[in-house]
Formats: structure tokens, sequence, C-alpha cells
């Protein structure tokens, strides 16, 4: 089991560092760099650019320099800590990053909560209450769920609240919270303006893990344990939970790791599109605008959360599941 | 006649998208106290059906649609087990603590993620009211009864660790740790191999002395019958051909289905070409034909009679009771079964 | 015992024919394994219904200047927003005219400044199938002006146009230019897939078959693209692609990048397909018979999954049109002038105009419906293909 953990996370190493070489290249890819944006943008908009001033920029921020010491310094600084200055805000890059990065954890945590805190009881009901009225419009539920792109559902949801329900057209806080330091009232806002985004976030991780675990219970019912259980005497909803769902959550829980990175993922354009102070906005406005650093940093912080996310999932698996706990092999 | 469970006239229907299934389409036969009840015949001829009838186990799409359960607790006190609400307290009471049941793939029978000790104590701490430390020695006890080798390591075990053999025999701890009066069997050694056969058979054999208990034993193998069986019930698609002691039954069989089977039995001392079979498969259950369910594949069937007239119970005597219209029985007239199912076919 | 009577036990040496059998013998009808899957997937109302309604979409795909009842460039700039159209059967009458639509008048409201559309109901347009309008290139071959439907010999300008669903901020009609944005949204999803499943398969394939350095070198290869999330990869790669690149390049810069994650999942599971399969009983039993590699691929393995692969393939090119459709919605895949569903999706980022104008989101329904329709096909692929699931009635 410990050697297990062990080579997980050996493994994890140099995956990352993969990510990173390729994430900067990604991020180098577009001709020409931020000040030629930069440049393009000034001239648009009819103001004069000086050459001399440009070059002397593109020396400042090391620019002109060859693509892998480009990288060599961004790596080693962002090894230590820094992860370089954005042009177009003008800022550190861990700064911006820092302001945003505890909300976009917690969104995404909360979104996994609400998921599967959903999910696996819907999916449960669904599978034994199968053929009834329930059943069918959880499954609609599901189908719908799945089709809808969250950003559209963002949308629709978004002009429904504003039209019918008054909500401040997005944001997470009510103006007095917005730069107040966290405490108590200001989480308790945070939760009542963030419901809205993690459903919405969450609905096709919903659907999907609705129908998984029904389809997966509905397998087990069936199984001769269950059957035994039924002899012993045991009352149906105690039977089911003890034995057929504990079967199912197996597979399901395992893979609990690879939602975050989904989550993550959605959470980019969701967040886009109600401008919700995360770094998914950061992201997007970063890569049109080839803001070189910030861009690569955060998809390389993202892609650590990712890492992560699957390293912590698959040992959980490990743990939760006898067959390979006392085995010692990977599955 | 000391009966403890009787079955009468019992109908277990499966509503599936093809249509009515009749599983057991009037089955009729009784337990004994104290003794051991072999139930034969072919796959899906209803034995594992009238089992779970018993225990009121029998899930959607089937239902009891007729018949009496009576279960005689004590000669005093009887009860029909087929009018109970299935999941309701009473009839659960019973099920597990009165009546139990062990199933035919005993890995696949144990919940893979919960330990034996809990699946053991489990059924004791349901039906008997102890303390969690009183259940587990008394499940201890009970594996240390049936045969288990370290009893102590098998109670933190999981399934996948224990041999097919040792599964059974957890299950059969399982389902006796409540000293039930009657264990419902249902081919418990079809899996497992034969030396292991012989081994959880001579178990069950001195569990049921020691404890006093009936058995119902379902099986399709009819040297198992013969070595554990004091009496025996013959079904073919839902209904009994014929019953009675195991002696009648093989040496004097009457119904032209027990013969068939008895004769397909490889013997040793009868040099043969080819071994007997009985022509034919078993007929959809979803098409009801009037007369006798055997007629199709029967060698001594009479057409015309055999075909129309449902063969009612013809009492040969000794509890002997054969459903063959070669016996007699052709005198009831027109029989309920044709006219329900020509007008429902 | 019973052996003196008439039944005969059959045996290899008999003649046909002398074997008596009942009266009532079942009659086994017997279907290839194909044809029961296709039955079994007619049974299944909803699969049905998907892919009815794929077939109107890809067929409209085709046939998408034809019945666009407008070219999608049209600008009609009187009737900038129109909402869409109510067509009409009985006049104020009350008398049956057919489909058709009253005259449109555009009026400045004067107390807020909006545009307000008024009917005319003195003017009566009746609506006809297979009319001239504007004129196209069918297929970039045939020059034709024939239309599916609309309003003959009359001026769109001088009746207010044909708005099925609407008109966005240029006046142009809505769904002709949905119809015409199909054709680029449906089809990428099919390229993307083309490309994921070659790759997938040659990749799987050679990692199931040949082990050992190989496999590893493509599962950690695998395992690397699955680490980074992949939205965000989708939208970086896509930032990658040059700006001004020319539309064509673009579309299959896009499919490239959509397919570029896709094919991990087609060739982890057809590398486990082929782990599987190769300790099979049946391939080991070909094996002994003296079967050679590619015979055993070609015959056993790939008829094995070929139906897992089909259901994949169903399932996951609404991944695909869904990526197309965020990409081109954040800016970042296809722009303007090229329509897909996800450019016509641009507009409504506005909250405003949703809030005004909604029907600008019904590009939107035809992508959840499209979603919709491959995903009832897909699963009645997968319970057709499956041979043990049951349906209870």
């Amino acid at each position: 089991m410990r050697d297990y953990i062990i080579r997980r996370v050996l493994h994890a190493v140099p995956t990352l560092f993969a990510i990173s070489v390729f994430a900067f290249i990604v991020i180098q890819l577009p001709p020409g760099d931020f000040l030629t944006t930069y440049v393009a943008n000034l001239s648009a908009s009819g103001q004069v650019v000086d050459e001399a001033e440009v070059a002397a920029l593109r020396e400042q921020y090391g620019l002109n320099q060859p693509i892998y010491v480009q990288y060599y310094k961004w790596i080693t600084n962002f090894l230590r800590g820094d992860m370089g200055q954005s042009f177009y805000w003008n800022r550190p890059v861990n700064t911006l990053v820092g302001e945003r990065i505890l909300t976009t954890m917690l969104i995404s945590i909360l979104t996994l909560i609400v998921t599967y805190g959903l999910a696996i009881p819907m999916g449960i009901l669904s599978a034994t209450r199968q053929h009834t009225w329930i059943d069918y419009i959880l499954t609609v539920f599901g189908f719908i769920g799945l089709a809808t792109p969250n950003f559209l559902l963002a949308l629709i949801l978004l002009w429904i609240g504003i039209q019918h329900l008054g909500l401040g057209g997005g944001g997470l806080f009510s103006p007095e919270f917005l730069d107040a330091p966290w405490s108590l009232a200001r989480f308790w806002d945070f939760l009542k303006h963030v419901w809205l985004p993690v459903l919405i976030i969450g609905t096709s991780g919903i659907a999907e893990i609705m129908r998984v675990m029904r389809a997966t219970t509905l397998d087990e019912l069936g199984k001769p344990y269950v059957e035994t259980a039924r002899s012993k005497g045991l009352a149906e909803g105690k039977l089911v939970r003890k034995y057929p769902v504990r079967v199912a959550l197996n597979p399901i829980l395992s893979t609990i790791g690879w939602q975050l990175p989904v989550i993550i993922s959605g959470s980019v354009i969701v967040a886009s599109v109600l401008g919700l102070p995360t770094t998914g906005p950061l992201l997007w406005s970063a890569l049109t605008t080839q803001d070189m650093f910030l861009a690569a940093s955060i998809l390389m912080i993202l892609s650590v959360l990712t890492v992560v996310g699957t390293l912590l999932s698959d040992i959980l698996l490990a743990w939760i599941d006898p067959r390979i706990r006392y085995s010692g092999q990977e599955v | 006649m000391d009966y403890l469970v009787e079955v009468k006239d019992l109908h277990t229907y499966f509503y599936v998208v093809e249509g009515e299934a009749r599983a057991v389409d009037g089955a009729s036969f009784a337990i004994r106290r104290g003794q051991v009840l072999g139930v034969v015949g072919e796959s899906g001829c209803g034995k594992s059906v009238t089992a779970r009838s018993i225990l009121n186990m029998v899930r959607p799409p089937g239902k009891i649609v007729a018949g009496e359960i009576i279960y005689h607790r004590t000669p005093e006190e009887s009860i029909n087990l087929a009018a109970l609400p299935p999941m309701g307290r009473e009839m659960r009471a019973i099920r597990g603590g009165e009546i139990a049941m062990i199933f035919q793939e005993p890995r696949a029978s144990l919940s893979p993620v919960h330990s034996i000790g809990d699946q053991v104590t489990e059924n004791i701490l349901l039906h008997q009211q102890v303390s969690r430390a009183e259940a587990e020695r008394r499940g201890l006890e009970m594996l240390r009864q049936v045969g288990l080798p370290k009893p102590e390591q098998i109670m933190r075990s999981y399934p996948h660790q224990l041999s097919g053999g040792m599964c059974q025999r957890v299950m059969i701890a399982m389902a006796l740790s409540c000293h039930p009066r009657l264990l419902i069997a249902d081919e418990p050694t079809t899996a497992l191999d034969v030396t292991t056969e012989a081994q959880i058979l001579e178990l069950m054999q001195a569990l049921q002395a020691d404890y006093g208990m009936s058995i119902m034993f379902i099986t399709h193998n009819l040297g198992v019958v013969a070595e554990m069986a004091d009496e025996v019930v013959v079904m073919y698609l839902g209904r009994v051909v014929e019953k009675g002691t195991v002696i009648d039954i093989f040496d004097n069989p009457k119904h032209p289905y027990t013969r068939a089977l008895l004769e397909s039995l490889p013997r040793i001392e009868q040099a043969k070409e080819w071994l007997a079979t009985i022509p034919g498969i078993v007929p959809d259950p979803y098409k009801v034909h009037p007369g006798c369910p055997f007629f199709a594949r029967c060698s001594e069937r009479m057409p015309g009679v055999c075909d129309t007239i449902a063969p009612p119970p013809v009492d040969l005597g000794d509890g002997h009771e054969v459903r063959c219209l070669l016996y007699g029985g052709a005198e009831e007239a027109i029989s309920p079964e044709a006219i329900r199912t020509s007008a429902g076919d | 015992m019973a052996s003196e009577t008439q039944r005969r036990i059959p045996s290899p040496y008999d003649e046909p024919g002398v074997i008596e059998f009942a009266a009532d013998e079942e009659v086994l009808n017997v279907l290839s394994p194909r044809q029961l899957m296709v039955r079994r997937f007619l049974k299944s109302r909803l699969a049905v219904l998907g892919l009815v309604i794929l077939l109107v979409m890809y067929t409209s795909v085709i046939f998408a200047d034809f019945i666009a009842p407008y070219s999608p460039t049209h600008r009609f700039s009187k009737f900038i927003h129109t909402p869409p159209r109510t067509i009409h059967l009985f006049d104020a009458e009350g008398n049956w005219r057919g489909p058709f639509v009253y005259g449109l008048e555009a009026e400045v409201d004067r107390v807020n400044f909006q545009r307000i559309f008024v009917e005319d109901t003195e003017r009566i347009y009746p609506i006809r199938l297979f009319v001239r309008g504007d004129p196209y290139r069918l297929w970039g071959l045939i020059d034709t002006d024939l239309h599916l439907f609309g309003v003959p010999e009359v001026e769109p300008e001088d009746m207010g146009p044909l708005y099925l669903l609407g008109a966005d901020h240029f006046g142009r009609d809505l769904f002709s230019r949905i119809v015409m944005g199909g054709r680029i949204s449906l089809t990428i999803g099919l390229v993307g897939i083309a490309i994921s499943l070659l790759i997938g398969l040659v990749l799987g394939g050679l990692s199931g078959l040949y082990g050992g350095i190989v496999d590893s070198v493509i599962q950690r290869l695998i395992e690397f693209i699955r680490s980074m999330p992949t939205i965000p990869l989708w939208m970086a790669l896509a930032a990658a692609l040059p700006p001004n690149l020319p539309q064509v390049q673009m579309y299959f810069g896009i499919t490239i990048i959509l397919s570029f994650v896709g094919w991990t999942t087609l060739a982890r599971v057809i590398r486990g397909k082929f782990l599987q399969l190769r300790s099979e009983d049946f391939v080991l039993a070909a094996r002994q018979a003296g079967a050679s590699e590619l015979y055993l691929i070609r015959s056993h393995l790939i008829p094995s999954f070929m139906s897992y692969i089909l259901v994949y393939l169903t399932l996951a090119i609404p991944g695909m049109i869904l990526g197309e459709t965020a990409l081109s919605f954040l800016g970042l895949g296809l722009t303007a002038p090229t329509i897909s569903w996800g450019v016509l999706l641009r507009d409504s980022q506005d909250l405003q105009a949703i809030a005004l104008h909604s029907w600008i989101l019904t590009p939107a329904l035809f992508v959840v419906i499209t979603v919709l329709a491959f995903n009832f096909v897909g699963d009645g692929l997968r319970d057709a293909a499956d041979p043990y699931s049951v349906r209870e009635g």
C-alpha cells in the first residue's frame, strides 16, 4: 500500500515537469509575443509607437532571448514561488493568482461536494424506483443536464435570475463584502451567492454521475448477495444501502479525483460568462492578450490541481476497496 | 402428520414484456418436521421460484398470485406466509430467524466489501436480542461448528480470500446461526467440485441430525437426492408431477418424466451405446397449453386425452402421489386449465 | 423401464426425417447478430427519435443553402432585431388562407427609442414551397436561386422578411444563419471523431498488441495529456493558432485540437479490450487452430469490439460539438465571418441583448437537441449491442 503511494507520487513529478514544458511552449506558439499584441492594439487605436521604446521593453522583459532560456528562467522562478510578471495587468502573477486561487478552489470543492451529494442519492433513487415517474423525471433531467453546455445554462439562468428574481447580475459577493477580509459573515454571503454558479458548473457532472450510479446500482441489485441479505430478513431500505449501494459506490468514489479536473475545466467558461473572480476569466484574457507568464502559470496551476486530485483519488480507491488493500496489488 | 410447511396450490407468475410466465403453476407439497425433502427437476421447472415463494421473496415483476403457504411454527400455531406483506416485520422475523436459505454460488452470495464476521453476526443481531460481543461469540461458534479452521481469522477475512467450499460453509453457518426450523438449500453444491460437494453434504447431514431441523433440498442432481432426501418432489414446468418417499421415487417411479430422468442417469453396469435423453426441450413458459405439461415430450402420451385434460393428483398410497392420466383421473371431464388457457392464448 | 417404447435416440448415423418431434415443437427463427442488433435498436423509441433528428439535421447540412430562405449574409437594415414572425393560418375575418405572414412595419417608439414592429393585417403574404430567392451556388457547382420555402415575388424589404426565428443585430435571418452554421458545427464533430478514431486505433492497438516499451511510452503519453484540464488546454491550443488563419485551415486546426485529447479515451479502451481479449478462450482456441496474428486481429478482435467503438463514437461526437461551440463562443475558435453555432452565440454574451432579444439564444437549442439526439442513439446502440441486457415489462 505504501509502495503504491510512493510509486504514484514519483510518477507525478516527471508528468508535472513535462506539463510545464508543454504549457510554456503552447503559450509561446502564437507568432510574436505580448508586445506585438500590445503594439498592434496601440496602433489600432491610433497611437504612435516608438520602435526604440519597444525594443527596450523587449530587452527588459527578456523577450528577445531564446525560448529555452526564457523557459529555464520561468521554471526556476516558478519553483521558488515567483511566477513572473503579468504584462497586461502590470502586476506580479503571484498576486493576481493568489487573489483568485482561493475562490477557485472553494468553488471547485463546493461543486464537487454538491455534485456527489446530489448525484448519488438521485442515482440510488432512480435505480430502486425503476420505471416509476421518479425514475423518468430523473432520467430526463440526466439527459438534459448532459446535453446543455454549461455556459449556456449559465447565460439562461443568469437571464432568468435578472429578469425574474432580481439577482445582482452575477458576482460572488454583496457590495459590502467585496473587498472585506474573510470572516464567517463573508463566508455566509459567499454561500448565498455561490449556489447558482456551483449548480451550473456541476450540472453535467451531476447528470453523468447520477446515470452511472443508477446503472451500477441496478447491476448490483440483481446480484446474489443482495438476495442473501434479503433472505436474512433485512428491511429493504436498509439492505439496499448496506449492500448494493456500498459496492456500487466503489467505482464512483474511486473516480472522485477525476471529477475535480472536469469541474475546474468547466468552471473556466462559466466563470468567464458570469464574471466570477476566479482563475478562469483570468486565463481567458491572458490567452487573448498573449500574457505569457500569466497564462502559462495558470495552466500550470490548474494542471497541478488536476494531478494532485487524481493522485488523491487513486490513493483513496486503494484504501477503500478491500480487494486491493489486502492483496497489495494495483488494480 | 407433523408438517412444518404445507404448500397448497401455489401459483407464482412473472409479468414481463413477452407476456405472463407461469413459473409455478399449481404446486402442492409438504415438508415434515425434521425431514429432508428433495425437490428435483430440470432448469426452469420452477424449483427456485417455489423456494423463494415460501420465503415470500419473489421480486417484481414476479408475484404470488394464488395459493397458500402454511407454516406450522408449532403444532398449535400456524400462519399463511403467502398472505403476509413481503417486507413486513412479521415476515422478516421469520426470514432468517425461523426459515433460512442458502444459495447456489457461495462466493457471489456473500458481499465482497463486508467481512465474514460482519455478515455472520448481522444475522444473529437481526433476530436475537444480544449484544454485539455476544453475537460475535455465537458467530465464531457457528463457524467452528461448520468445520472452518481458524475461525477467528475467517471472521476478519473477506469472501474473495476464501475458497468456494469455505464460502458455502460460511453461508451455512450464517443460515443456521439462529437455529431455524427449516433450511432451504437452493442447489448448494452445484457450483462446487465433487470432493467439496461430498464434504458439504456430510456437514449438512450432521447438522440436520444435531439441530433436528427440516431441509428443503433443491437440486437437479438425482444422486444427491438419493443420498440426502427422505421424501422427493419432482417438478416439471411449474407443477409437481410426482411425489413420494425417496425409495418409492427411485425404485418405483410412475410418472414418465420421473422415469425418463432416472433412465438418463448413466449407469456403469448397463452397457448402452447411446446415452438416453428426453427428446425436445422445455417449452416456452409464455405459452400455456391445455392438458399435461409434459405432453410434448412424453413417450407414453395419449393424444386427445393428455393434451386436453390436466391430470389431477392420483394417490397411490403411502404418500406416493402422481399426476398422470395413465393412472387415472381422465374422468375429471373438462379441466379448468383448458378453459383458461384456450381463452388466453 | 421405458426402453421398449417407439422413442428413438438420435444418432449421427440417422437419416434426416427419422426422428419424430412433438406436434408443437417450436420453430426456431434464426437472425444474424447484426439483424438482432438492428431489431433491438428499433425497439427503443428514444433511439429511433434520436436517429430521425440526426437524419434531419444532416440532410439540412447537405441542402443548407436550399433550406435557408435567405442568404446568411443578407442584411435587412430596416428590420434589425425583429422578433420571430408569427405564421398565421386564418385571416382577420376567420377565413382559411394557408400559412402566411402579414406585412411588417418598423416604427420607432417615441418614448424609449426602441424599434417596434407592427403587423399590417391588410397585407397578406402567403408562404409557398420552392420559391426563388437569394442566389447561391449549390455544393459549389450549380448556380441556382431556388429555396425550399419563402414568399414569392415580393421584395423582403417591402413585406418584412420571413424571420422564422427572428433577426440579429444586422437584420440577418437567424434561421438561415443557424442552418448554415449547422454545416460547421455538425461536421466538425465528425471530422474530429475520425481523427480521434484513427489515432486511437493505431496507438491503442499497438499498445495492446505489443506491450512492453511501446505500451509504456504510449501510456505515459496518454497520462500526460489527461493530466491537463481539457478546456483550458483547448483554450491554450486554440489561442496558439494564428488569428488571421484562413477559415478552412482554422476549421481543421480546431478539429485537431479537439481530437488532441479525445483519442486518449479511445486508445485506452482499445488497449484494454486487446489485452482482455488476448487471453479470452476463443482467441486461445483460434491460436491453437493455427491462426496468424493478423487473422486474429481482423476476424476476431476487431469484430468483437466494433459495437463498442460505434457506441463510443456516437457518444463522443457531442463532446466535440460542445467543444467547438465553447471555443467559438469564447472567441478562441472560429470567428466571423465563418458561421457556426458557437460563433452565433457570441452575440449572446451581452446580457442586455438576451434580455431584450431572447431569440438570439436559439442556436443553443439546436446544440442541445443535437447532443440529446446523439446521446439517445448512443444509448440505444449500447443497449442493442449488449446481448445480456434484459428489459423488464
